[in-house]
């Protein structure tokens, strides 16, 4: 048996910088490559040096990188790592996350480097450098990085491109989900595999320990709050990324201002909102069916009731809500907007998702009444509403995700360090499977048994099927239960890597081989004397029936012998009375039964009938 | 928006806070510990049960801004045996009563791991006398439990079963010495719930084909006809029965409610037929608001009636658990958060778990 080995070199027992190095079969692959957003020093990193501390170069380690979606706590360490850390091998990730991808770095890079002042950070270049190492894979398509190496991505829900991603290598293979959900949502689809039996599911497990509310009576809390804010004449500030929750939002007001028939204006960051909409045109394929659906008579994502902004709005009385960028007040427009209405306590502002510490959007969530924004002090007398829409599997659906791609082991990273003794006895109980939970840094080896497929022919299969179900295969009856037992000749062809099991007719056939026959007989004397009358035939198929008690004893064709019927049992009387000489016969595959008759027959024969 | 939006928003005006969770198994029992925590117990078709311990979300317990939606699952076990009832004791702490047999189990988080809940101990409790060969049957397990802890730290546990054919047993079970200190027989009665009431030696007890009140001193011997009853009129098959310190409050099958002022309940001072019918019998609640003891929960259906005019005005249906699953949805429970007004709790078969807060 070999091993499969894991180790988190970053969210394990923890969320941020996702980075999961995974080795079998000789390979070895890294899972994501993120950036954790609390840090500003090298902890922001996944630790590399696990592996350049093995003397080899991160080119010559790592067989490739998969990553899962956009976002940075997954991609944000991505140009660093190949960059400035030197890795020049192949890079895979969906088209959309491709195409997003270099957006949120240039952004978060924008935000480290002019706004905070950073050094040594990576360059624009080196983000395009590293984009153009990608290699973009299809849903459901089968990849092959090399002759062992194969990928396969699925649909993964969460955000715009995000894929789980089987990985094979020759008949170990994993399944790492990066973030994902199972309950759709008003734009995309929910997370779905097939029943692939990987040897390990490795999957996040941020809302593990919780069981969420649901994501209509988010959605309701969201419209109540706002709609009452707008009814007194406040304004109301969501801080959004440019692509991600803020479409979701915008698909949920744009309907609910469409059936309400509402007429309290709505804006959107003007410049990423074109390059939000083109992106979603771009990935429709991407979307949920509604959305394909509709976008054959109208873009979904071409709002009615939502307009671009401008700056000159902020000032404008009444009510309104603005949807700004960037999404933890850090910046930008969303920050501009705030120092306006921070100190009117009609107003609203809605964080939709986490904010690093550090930002303002964190300060401001912890309560903070009075916030310095460019040297001026700002009072805090708007109400703030924290409503967190991230798309994200909880303790059920984990176990709808086991259940679906059934593997035989279970790891869980992206979550809480503490407190997952009660989801590994529940995985336990109800898998009957292992359950891990490894720190960063920490190695969790796998042993995985190795699986030979097998094909099997049809008359074989049909065979046996007759004979353990008693009834000849139907479209309801054609699997066959695990207490079968199958008579037949494994073969392996030596120019392919193909086994299969054959009749021994099939086998001798196929490679020119006669068949022999191993027969064997035996003579029994039947002892004492019998009865002129004595039906001998009678006689021996009681005693046949006690003896092999599933036997079906039929008499020859000729009247003067018996067969078991299925077998090659044959019993022949040489000689009746007074003496009766009974020959036996069967071939070699019913030696078990032949056996038994020669050492049994004489003595089970009825004493009563017997003339004393 | 979709037609399963059209609930949604009507939602907005009829409620106040809704939330909505989807268990992995279907709730049978539910507790409310505390103002932070309910018990929870569910079990599948396939007979597997768990036990959990749940926090309330902080949106409703602290009221900070980044306040999470969210129950977070304190602590949990898949538990090797059916329940028919669970109580809260002290430190989060639960006792648990046995479907298959006539015992105890009492259930914690465990030290080492505090997300794990452990049976910490158990105790067979003694059947009536004549029965003691079928202690472990089914059929004298018990099913309604009470407790109360004095202030000076006596707990005791209130437990009711029926041994049949229809023989009612109430006993008095000491926490700490693990013995009953005092018991009784209703003798061919069968018994709907026995309750604390008030104070640790006086309980109520609904038995019998008419409901009948009985208000027993435990200090005092106890008589088949003791000297405050009260019964319905006519004979139903079921009852449910709740208390507070001012009204005794009990409901048939048919719909027969009544309300007895707790300070002389020979005769209530609120009798009516509800205009709804239980034909579920197994699932029949009835509950008293906390804070407005004139505010009725009913199940199933889980309407809030309100009993200060004749007939009692429905003021509010909590429709969810119907909208959710359709009519296969039984709902198995509802109970009154203690401190918010207006804030209930309630679960169904399909794992469904709502809390909801209905506006004025």
């Amino acid at each position: 048996m070999s091993d499969i080995r894991i180790v988190p070199l970053g969210a394990g027992q923890d969320v941020g910088r996702s980075c999961i190095l995974v080795s079998m079969g000789g390979k070895n692959i890294m899972f994501d490559c993120g950036m954790h957003m609390g840090y500003n020093d090298e902890r922001r990193f996944p630790d590399f040096t696990y592996i350049t501390d093995t003397g080899q170069t991160l080119h010559d380690y790592i067989n490739c990188v998969i990553l899962s979606h956009f976002h940075l706590d997954h991609c944000g360490a991505l140009p660093y790592f190949t960059e400035m850390c030197g890795y020049n091998g192949p890079i895979y990730m969906t088209h959309p996350t491709k195409a997003i991808c270099p957006v949120l770095l240039e952004d978060f890079r924008r935000v480290c480097v002019d706004k905070k002042g950073e050094q040594n950070f990576f360059t624009s270049q080196m983000i395009k450098d590293c984009m153009r190492k990608v290699i973009t894979v299809n849903l459901h398509q089968c990849v092959k990085v090399d002759d062992q190496l194969e990928i396969k991505a699925y649909y993964a829900g969460h955000v715009l491109g995000a894929a789980m991603f089987h990985v094979r290598v020759g008949h170990q293979s994993v399944v790492y989900t990066g973030d994902y959900n199972m309950t759709p949502d008003r734009h995309l689809g929910s997370a779905w595999i097939d029943r692939c039996r990987p040897d390990l599911l490795i999957t996040e497990s941020t809302y593990a320990t919780t069981i969420r509310d649901s994501k209509r009576c988010r959605e309701r809390d969201f419209l109540k709050k706002l709609h009452e804010c707008l009814e007194r004449d406040g304004k109301v500030l969501i801080p959004v990324f440019a692509l991600g929750r803020a479409q979701e939002l915008c698909i949920l007001l744009e309907s609910y201002w469409e059936r309400m028939n509402l007429k309290y204006p709505i804006y959107f960051s003007t410049g990423l909102t074109e390059k939000a909409n083109h992106y979603y045109k771009l990935f429709i394929s991407w979307t949920n069916q509604k959305i394909k659906n509709t976008f054959i008579h109208r873009n979904m994502f071409d709002f009615k009731h939502i307009k671009a902004f401008d700056r000159s709005y902020i000032d404008q009385p009444g009510p309104m809500i603005v949807f700004a960028t960037p999404g933890m007040l850090h910046a930008g427009l969303s920050l501009q907007i705030f120092k306006k209405w921070a100190e009117d306590e009609k107003n609203m502002l809605i964080m939709p998702g986490y904010c690093v510490p550090g930002t303002i959007g964190h300060k401001v969530l912890s309560g903070t009444k009075k916030i310095e924004i460019d040297k001026k002090l700002v009072n805090i007398r708007l109400s703030v509403q924290y409503m967190s829409f991230s798309a994200h599997a909880d303790a059920k659906g984990i176990m709808q995700l086991i259940q679906l791609a059934e593997p035989k082991n279970v790891l869980l990273v992206h979550g809480e360090a503490a407190k997952m003794e009660f989801l590994r006895q529940k995985i336990n109980e109800e898998f009957g499977i292992h359950c891990y939970m490894p720190a960063n840094g920490e190695t969790v080896a796998i042993a995985t048994t190795p699986s030979i497929s097998v094909n099997m022919s049809s008359l074989l299969f049909k065979r046996a099927l007759e004979e353990s179900i008693g009834a000849p295969p139907s479209k309801r009856l054609c699997s066959l239960p695990n207490s079968a037992v199958v008579d037949g000749l494994l073969v392996m062809k030596n120019e392919v890597i193909e086994v299969s099991l054959l009749t021994h007719k099939e086998v001798s056939d196929e490679i020119g081989l006669t068949r022999h026959k191993l027969k064997f007989s035996q003579t029994l004397t039947l002892d004492g004397h019998f009865l002129p009358d004595s039906n001998i035939l009678e006689l021996l198929t009681t005693s046949i029936n006690k003896l092999v008690p599933d036997s079906k004893v039929l008499q020859t064709k000729e009247g003067y012998g018996l067969e078991l019927s299925g077998t090659s049992v044959t019993l022949s009387i040489a000689q009746f009375l007074p003496q009766p000489l009974v020959n036996l016969t069967w071939e070699l595959q019913d030696d078990h039964i032949g056996s038994i008759l020669v050492m049994n027959l004489v003595r089970t024969i009825p004493r009563a009938l017997i003339m004393t | 928006m979709d037609d399963d939006d059209d609930w949604l928003i009507s939602s907005l005006e009829r409620y106040e806070q809704l939330f909505m969770y989807d268990l992995s198994t279907p709730v049978h029992l539910m507790y409310l510990a505390s103002d932070k925590g309910v018990w929870v117990y569910g079990q599948t078709l396939a007979n597997k049960r768990e036990l959990s311990l749940l926090t309330l979300p902080t949106k409703i317990t602290n009221k900070e801004i980044t306040g999470g939606r969210d129950f977070k699952i304190s602590a949990g076990a898949v538990i090797p045996f059916s329940i028919n009832c669970i109580q809260e004791m002290s430190n989060q702490q639960a006792v648990l009563c046995n479907a298959d047999k006539r015992s105890l189990h009492w259930w914690r988080e465990d030290e080492r791991s505090p997300d794990l809940l452990v049976e910490i101990a158990s105790s067979i409790v003694p059947p009536l006398p004549h029965h003691k060969e079928c202690e472990t049957a089914r059929s004298q397990c018990i099913t309604h439990i009470d407790y109360w802890k004095s202030e000076s730290n006596d707990q005791h546990l209130l437990l009711g079963s029926n041994s049949p054919p229809d023989d009612g047993h109430v006993q008095i079970y000491d926490v700490v010495s693990h013995s009953v200190s005092w018991e009784t027989v209703l003798d061919k009665t069968k018994l709907h719930d026995a309750l604390y009431f008030g104070s640790p030696h006086q309980i109520v007890l609904c038995s019998g084909n008419y409901g009948e009140i009985l208000v027993v001193d435990t200090r005092e011997p106890f008589s088949a006809t003791p000297t405050r009853c009260s019964m319905d009129a006519e004979t139903h098959d079921d009852y449910a029965l709740s208390c507070t310190s001012n009204i005794i409050g009990t409901l048939s099958d048919a719909g027969s409610l009544r309300l007895y002022d707790s300070r002389s309940y020979e005769k209530p001072f609120y009798c009516c037929t509800m205009p709804t019918t239980f034909h579920s019998s197994q699932y029949l609640t009835l509950t008293i608001s906390p804070y407005n003891d004139r505010l009725l929960g009913l199940h199933p259906g889980i309407i809030i009636y309100d009993t200060t005019s004749m007939p009692p005005k429905a003021i509010f249906t909590h429709d969810g658990h119907e909208k959710e699953g359709a009519e296969s949805v039984k709902v198995h429970g509802h109970i009154w958060h203690q401190s918010i007004p207006r804030l209930l709790i309630s679960a169904g078969s399909d794992g469904g778990l709502h809390m909801w807060q209905y506006n004025e």
